[in-house]
């Protein structure tokens, strides 16, 4: 029991690193960015590429793994999201455009993958950290889980701090609640949205690292099925809000672990917890947190 | 050198009779190949590929068809069922004379249909699951290259019951026809046969990316050994993270343990067994014939099943165009019935049909030690 609670904890990290990035982007910079999966997957394959070469330490290589994914992130904003919002001025054309958009890039992102790691798992060389597993009191944790559950707290609670105290993060909390009227108190809605998606993007690559690591390797396509978690945990905790995404992404790993550490087996344990789901969002629409859904509404 | 003697001992095979004249072949035959380059099974795919070239290029410089040459075409069903069904269709409609059909189960059933009734050989590899059956007995246009799991599984139990295994529990992923078949239906009659204990059969989805709860269930059961039956990409994690929660007990899998995809598991996949129906061990002559020339032209890098599959596949197309000494579908249709009435010394051993048009190989036991498989002994 405890050490599927222990699991559910890890998971749950593993859940709100990837999904706090997406979150930021659509509730700030109102980009529904697609390719925050591949973004993840880049991460992991520049660390790859980069580990085969150089026998970098995992505190040298996280930081080029966020890189990756965030310099990806701004890429993608320079030529491709900033001049469709430029063009199209319906609201509802320009989020599909957007869509369809870093659908594309998604698709590219992955096939150079595909290329690269010859089209099958690739592990991330052991000598940028070797995993060792912990034994005490029955339980069992890897030390790359540990690295996981710190970095996300750092992370979760540096990111609610900025947000609510530094100027720019009130800036960013101003374009999130309208991004039309925010240029009239000298904020520069296009940059902090070009902001939050570098600052997502980087989250997503040093997931993509830290998950390549944790689950010994990583293929092309091993962002698709985060993305689904990712959705549910961004709309459960409300789009934009950290908080909501950090407690919406422990309540989804607590249910899914303990449907799958003791449900009687047949039963399909992501059905169970989807039914879960949109039980949640019968009850509460707006999800957890859902303040900045309910002034976008 | 060794192309030659692979090519006489591919020529050898089943082929009696074949005159060799090759005046009604064009200079080009073109062999349409739907396979998946991308998407979940791009892996095993583009390996099935890289087998089929390999196997024209030594088609082509022993003039294995005289001065006619194969020129494959490459189609990618991007691992889906629609994409498949229209890339066939497309394909049957150009009227080839034959081709080479999806690797992927579900893809080869959805599609063998389509080549059924256009009346176009198919040679299927790859597409291992009991759902192909209907479409490989006599008087069919299907030819599975590959032979089936459930026909070498046995191995598998033997090993675990001489090892004192009595109780076994299984993982497999859902959505994989292959995997659930080996788990529900070919798993359970063999533990009868060996007298040991199923204690559990776990499906997860194939959106599972992380086993730890699955792992701790697993080791709380404390069987005496654990089946697994996923994704090849799933591999990895799936042992990595079984090791993880403590549990020392012997771990055992299937088709999708091949094709290297326990490198990134590293030393925890130490000692897992699979059954497979090729592995660079084996001592079949015209195993090593191919292993040989593949590490060749390989820089010495050892084939993979899926790459022997693919070779098998083609090559035994080509002694079917040989004996036809025709691209007409029809009769190309009628050399590959009458090479399925004998056996076929390919890549994978020797495959025998039991008047089907299946393949049946004995398998081998694998096991994996140190990065690379071994002969898993005893």
């Amino acid at each position: 029991m405890i050490q599927q609670f222990l699991n559910a904890i890890v998971l749950g990290s593993v859940y709100t690193l990837f999904s706090l990035g997406l979150s930021l982007a659509w509730g700030v910079a109102n980009i529904l960015n697609l390719a925050h999966g591949a973004l993840f997957v880049a991460g992991a394959l520049v660390s790859y590429e980069v580990a085969r070469d150089a026998a970098l330490p995992l505190a040298v290589m996280l930081p080029i793994a966020a890189l990756a994914g965030g310099l990806g992130a701004v890429v993608l904003d320079v030529l491709a999201f900033t001049p469709i919002t430029k063009r199209i001025k319906n609201e509802a054309k320009r989020e599909r455009a957007i869509m369809l958009a870093s659908l594309g890039a998604a698709a590219i992102i992955v096939n150079i993958a595909n290329v690269r790691t010859h089209y099958t798992v690739q592990r991330i060389s052991e000598k940028v950290y070797g995993i060792k597993t912990y034994f005490f009191w029955g339980l069992h944790i890897t030390n790359i889980a540990i690295v996981i559950l710190v970095l996300t707290l750092v992370v979760a609670a540096g990111l609610v701090g900025w947000l609510r105290r530094s100027t720019h993060g009130r800036a960013v909390r101003a374009v999130a609640f309208n991004r039309e009227l925010a240029p009239l108190f000298g904020i520069n809605a296009t940059r902090l949205s070009r902001l939050m998606l570098f600052v997502g993007g980087c989250m997503a690559g040093a997931a993509g690292l830290l998950l390549a690591t944790e689950l010994s390797g990583f293929d092309p396509y091993f962002g698709n099925p985060f993305m689904l978690k990712a959705f549910a945990v961004v709309i459960i905790g409300g789009i934009g809000s950290v908080g909501g995404t950090v407690i919406a992404a422990y309540a989804l790993a607590l249910v899914e672990t303990y449907i799958v550490g003791y449900l009687p087996s047949g039963i399909p344990f992501d059905a169970v917890a989807f039914a879960l789901i949109i039980l949640v969002l019968v009850i509460r629409p707006q999800g957890i947190a859902g303040v900045v859904q309910a002034e976008r509404a | 050198m060794v192309l030659a003697i692979l090519a006489a001992v591919a020529a050898s095979a089943a082929t009696a009779g074949t005159k060799t004249a090759q005046a009604g072949l064009p200079s080009t035959i073109h062999i349409p190949v739907v396979m998946s380059q991308s998407g979940a099974a791009a892996l095993p795919g583009t390996q099935l590929i890289n087998g089929m070239q390999f196997a024209a290029s030594q088609i082509n410089s022993t003039k294995f068809l005289g001065k006619s040459k194969i020129v494959l075409d490459l189609n990618d069903d991007q691992s889906d069922t629609n994409v498949a069904f229209r890339d066939v269709t497309s394909v049957v409609d150009s009227k080839p004379p034959a081709f080479m059909g999806p690797g992927v189960s579900a893809l080869a059933l959805t599609t063998a249909g389509i080549a059924e009734q256009a009346h176009i050989p198919y040679i299927a590899t790859e597409a291992v699951s009991s759902g192909l059956r209907p479409y490989v007995q006599r008087g069919h246009y299907i030819y599975r290259l590959t032979p089936p799991e459930f026909n070498y599984q046995d191995i598998t139990f033997k090993y675990l019951a001489a090892h004192n295994i009595k109780s076994i529990s299984i993982l497999y992923v859902q959505e994989g026809a292959a995997q659930t078949e080996w788990a529900t239906k070919t798993v359970p009659p063999l533990a009868k046969k060996y007298k040991i204990k199923i204690l559990d059969t776990i499906p997860f989805p194939q959106t599972q990316t992380d086993f730890n709860a699955l792992a701790t269930r697993l080791a709380q059961e404390k069987p005496d050994a654990i089946g697994i039956a996923s994704f090849s990409s799933q591999n990895p994690a799936i042992i990595t993270q079984i090791r993880q929660s403590g549990y020392k007990g012997q771990l055992f899998g299937e088709g999708s343990f091949g094709g290297n995809s326990l490198v990134g598991a590293g030393s925890a996949a130490n000692g897992a067994i699979w059954a497979s129906d090729y592995a660079p061990f084996m001592t079949y002559p015209s195993s090593v014939a191919f292993t040989n020339a593949w590490r060749k032209a390989h820089s010495g890098a050892d084939p993979l099943n899926f790459n022997a599959e693919g070779f098998d596949g083609l090559w035994f197309l080509a002694h079917a165009l040989k004996r036809a000494n025709s691209v007409d579908p029809a009769k190309v249709d009628k050399a590959l019935e009458a090479l399925v009435q004998n056996y076929y010394n390919g890549a994978i051993g020797k495959i025998t049909f039991k008047r089907t048009h299946d393949a049946f190989s004995p398998g081998v036991l694998n096991m994996w030690q140190d990065g690379k498989p071994v002969r898993a002994a005893g």
